[in-house]
């Protein structure tokens, strides 16, 4: 029996936008089907790019990269056909009104549910017949959701989809609108979510990857993280003390309290601080967030362990 | 001081490249030797257009780049930032305008048209802000500020035809100039202050330019099926303001057209300025096609999201440049149709100096999809309508040197090593050449420009079509690294080209120079004339020549074998001799039967004279006369 086809595929992905400046470093990527997959990474990661040569808008230097088992170079109607995706900067031909924009994107697609459109509009409250060039930032970006959803594809690629939705509508988008995209057919419809604003992705993310300068840091499933990422406080009744964590990830030290942040090796840790007599001594599992906060520093502090202390 | 130096330093930067644009337009009328009428007329359109064009662009330049809300929130007042912007421009302007004066064909030629040039300029720079702000960019504020200018223009002539005026500028005395002067400069100064106001009460409503002119009025909706014709449509609409610009190129011809019936203005004139006025606005629109079609989607960003649909790229791609190239000529045929129509025989021979009669329509599209297919190679190279159009008349240029230079290399290259092009002539072809391959070589020769056009659009096409799909840098290196390709490919083109020509040329070398050596050998020989008969000529070997001169191996080549005749007939040939014209006469002629059946023959003395024929066809003079 085959294994199943990953929808994406990326495997020692290199792409320059000039000489010597390399937005992406043999990057891998693997997302399964029916996945809600997070793409993590400060700005200039190299997300973007990643999302680029995906859709064939950029072709690798070096690499291959697969989407549903095709190659998107050679065959990227085939590929486009089945995904939709939303950029970051979302544009729109500024005499059509929102109606003809929705018209003329749904004419390149083979299938379009016009009940989850009106539905759509009337939530974003968006009127159809107001011009795209009148419409701001946000507007613009339910628009590019609408026409994202519309068409169920299975794959769909959101680069930074939030930025610029206010609060009511950036929850009601990734509660209900994206929970119902994937509910309407359950592990076969996949999400590839680029965005550095994680905590907001916290409950849909199945797992993630993080990137930092055009190479992936890690790839964990989202449990797996929480369970291997843990934070531990403990409290003395004097200064805390001073010991060997060279195994965490950060140690902060302020006054009699110490904060530990693991990547594995939790319970050795609490095993050395129960040994100091600590007053008090939780762990709790990371956020994604933390998590990528925590992976990313430890990036830029590659001697070791970066040990802040407060006055 | 230094902050202020720097922020006018920011202002003539993004002037440079569009004024040394304009300035090179402004240098090539230098060149021309002599002027014609209409080559005036061009000219002075090309001023008429370059001015408002660089007043415009200081401001066009914030909308196109979306820095105005920046620019606006600095601590500094609206009317400090116009002053600096004005200095730049006023700067470039009169650069500019210094350079067209000295040109040999120049809207400056005589007192009554400096002035209305000075006014043209003058009422152009003081509204510049005002239409920019009003048509939120570059291109929109052009398009108002010509359309104010002739809008003036028709005024002026509307008033004098209400006074019982003349109605040409040419007639107009000082004391209308003065007039006209004072009513402009008062108007110049109310734009002015409408500018200054319209900056200080200007609202940013958007910070991308998506409300600017190119939007265009809401016609061509979108449909909820049909791709393809979705696509049409949506290119259609792109090029709105060419639309528009060929609307107003008819309209311009019909309202010249009216004005034949007035007595005391030449049919001829009319004629010759519809036909500029068409080239003119036409070509702008022509060369707007392209620019505008991929330029306005880059700057839009809607480029990119094209990208993502789920149709061909290619098919994408060439709509687009079907829409453009069409589009383009649909709109100067109509105009030129238009205008025989309404000039009739006096339209005709304005065209009649640029061969523009016979396949007239056929030449029309080759031009018009030449500069339309440049511009949209242009506005794939570059970023924005504004620099696509001002990048496609230095990339002609850059073209056309190239091709230029690679026929100069080949004169250097080919010509000097004769022994290369006769030896490819041997290799190619050891004998004359038949009729036909002559012919076919003259029509290559005829024929040339197309054999340099054609694998210059198919370079062009390759690096426009991936060059469409591809995010673009924004810099000068990546412009010229772009341009390498067409340039290499117009080099080779020009290098290439004349070759059948020096091919053709060296086989009738090398005939020329056997037959000459075969007569040449006979000569020393010193028969006398006397003693030939005409019923018995005189045969000779190649071994007979050899005894009084050194053979070379071509002619051993070519004529072992066969017999040589020296037969008695006086000949007399118009010939050169000093420069002068004379009749040269010749005793006997030379016959010799090539190995290839050429039958040629040969007389020489001081002059020259032969020809050959064969069962395929002729060389020079068949027959001895």
């Amino acid at each position: 029996m085959n294994a199943p086809t990953s929808v994406i595929h990326i495997e020692n992905l290199t792409y320059a936008y000039g000489r010597g400046s390399e937005a992406i470093d043999n990057f891998n990527l693997r997302v399964e089907a029916g996945r809600c997959y997070g793409l993590f990474g400060r700005n200039g990661a190299g997300k973007t790019t990643a999302i680029k040569c995906l859709l064939n808008l950029l072709r690798p230097e070096r690499g291959h990269v697969r989407v549903f088992g095709i190659d998107p170079g050679k065959h990227e109607v085939e590929v486009k056909r089945r995904l939709t995706y939303v950029p970051d900067q979302v544009s729109f031909y500024p005499w059509m009104t929102i109606r003809e924009t929705l018209d003329y994107l749904a004419s390149f697609r083979e299938h379009w549910n016009a009940a989850t459109e009106q539905e759509l509009l009337r939530r974003f409250h968006l009127d159809a017949n107001r011009r795209a060039a009148a419409l701001s930032k946000g507007q613009r970006t339910q628009v590019a959701l609408i026409a994202a959803i519309c068409p169920e594809p299975d794959l769909l690629l959101l680069d930074e989809p939030t930025s610029g939705l206010d609060p009511i509508v950036r929850r009601e988008f990734i509660e209900t609108v994206i929970g119902a995209y994937q509910e309407g057919n359950p592990g076969n419809r996949t999400i590839l979510v680029s965005t550095h604003l994680i905590s907001e992705f916290e409950g849909l993310i199945d797992e993630f990857t993080i990137m930092d300068r055009g190479r992936g840091l890690i790839t964990l499933r989202a449990d797996e993280a929480r369970d291997r990422y843990k934070r531990i406080r403990a409290r003395f009744s004097q200064s805390a003390p001073e010991l060997d964590l060279s195994m965490a990830l950060h140690v902060r030290r302020a006054g009699r309290e110490l904060d530990v942040i693991v990547n594995g090796g939790g319970r050795e840790v609490m095993d050395r601080l129960l040994k100091y007599n600590p007053e008090a001594l939780t762990t709790e599992a990371l956020t994604l967030e933390e998590i990528f906060v925590a992976t990313s520093r430890d990036q830029e502090t590659l001697n070791g362990p970066a040990v802040l202390e407060n006055p | 001081m230094d902050l202020q130096f720097s922020r006018i330093r920011k202002e003539a930067r993004a002037m440079f490249w569009p004024w040394c644009a304009v300035i090179f337009a402004g240098v090539l009328t230098w060149l021309r030797p002599y002027g014609s009428q209409e080559l005036w007329l061009i000219t002075t359109n090309t001023f008429l257009i370059a001015i408002p064009l660089l007043a415009t662009i200081p401001l066009g330049m914030e909308f196109q780049h979306g820095t105005l809300p920046l620019l606006f929130s600095q601590p500094v007042a609206r009317t400090r930032i116009l002053r600096e912007k004005w200095i730049v421009m006023a700067v470039a302007v009169v650069s500019a305008a210094i350079v067209y004066a000295f040109g040999r064909v120049s809207p400056f030629q005589d007192r009554n048209t400096s002035i209305i040039a000075g006014i043209w300029m003058i009422t152009a720079i003081c509204s510049a802000t005002f239409w920019t702000l009003v048509a939120r960019s570059t291109i929109g504020g052009l398009i108002l500020n010509l359309f104010q200018g002739w809008g003036m223009a028709f005024t002026w002539q509307l008033a004098r035809w209400l006074l019982r005026l003349p109605p040409l500028t040419e007639t107009e005395s000082m004391g209308d100039l003065l007039i006209a002067t004072l009513a402009a400069l008062g108007y110049a100064l109310a734009m002015l202050r409408l500018s200054q106001w319209k900056l200080a009460r200007f609202q940013v409503t958007g910070a991308v330019p998506d409300t600017n002119v190119f939007a265009g009025p809401h016609i061509l909706g979108s449909k909820p099926s049909g791709a393809v014709v979705n696509l049409v449509r949506k290119e259609l609409h792109l090029l709105w303001l060419v639309w528009l610009l060929m609307i107003v190129t008819i309209l311009g011809v019909l309202g010249l057209a009216v004005l034949q019936p007035l007595p005391g203005i030449p049919h001829e004139k009319l004629a010759a300025a519809a036909f500029a006025y068409i080239v003119t606005i036409g070509g702008i629109a022509t060369v707007l096609a392209g620019s505008l079609s991929m330029g306005e989607e880059r700057t839009w960003g809607t480029q990119s999201g094209n990208m993502t649909l789920p149709v061909s790229v290619r098919l994408q791609w060439l709509i687009k440049l079907a829409v453009v190239i069409f589009g383009s000529f649909v709109g100067l045929a109509s105009a030129i149709s238009l205008a025989k129509i309404a000039f009739g025989q006096a339209f005709i021979d304005v065209l009649l100096p640029y061969d523009l009669v016979r396949y007239g329509m056929l030449k029309l599209f080759m031009a018009s999809s030449i500069l339309s297919f440049a511009a949209f190679w242009c506005g794939c190279v570059v970023k924005g309508t504004v620099r696509a159009t001002l990048l496609v008349f230095p990339a002609l240029g850059a073209v056309w040197w190239a091709y230029w230079g690679g026929m100069r290399a080949f004169v250097q290259i080919w010509l000097r090593a004769e022994t290369i092009s006769g030896g490819v002539a041997s290799m190619l072809h050891p004998f004359p050449f038949a009729p036909s391959t002559r012919t076919m070589l003259t029509q290559i020769q005829i024929w040339g420009l197309q054999w340099f056009v054609i694998p210059l659009v198919a370079v062009g096409a390759i690096q426009s079509y991936r060059l469409f799909r591809r995010e673009i840098q924004d810099s000068v290196s990546f412009v010229i690294r772009q341009m390498l390709p067409p340039v290499i490919a117009a080099f080779l083109c020009g290098l290439f080209m004349p070759f059948p020509r020096v091919v053709e040329a060296s086989v009738d070398g090398q005939t020329y120079t056997v037959l000459l050596e075969v007569s040449r050998a006979i000569e020393k020989m010193q028969i006398d004339p006397a003693k030939l008969d005409a019923a018995h000529p005189l045969e000779l070997t190649l071994d007979d020549l050899s005894r009084t001169s050194p053979l070379s191996d071509r002619l051993r080549r070519w004529v072992d074998g066969t017999v040589i005749t020296v037969t008695p007939r006086v000949i007399i040939r118009p010939s050169w001799r000093n420069g002068r014209p004379y009749l040269a006469t010749f005793n006997y002629f030379t016959s010799v039967r090539l190995k290839n059946d050429w039958n040629c023959w040969v007389v020489t003395s001081n002059s020259f004279s032969m020809g050959c024929t064969s069962p395929y066809g002729t060389w020079g003079i068949p027959t001895p006369p």
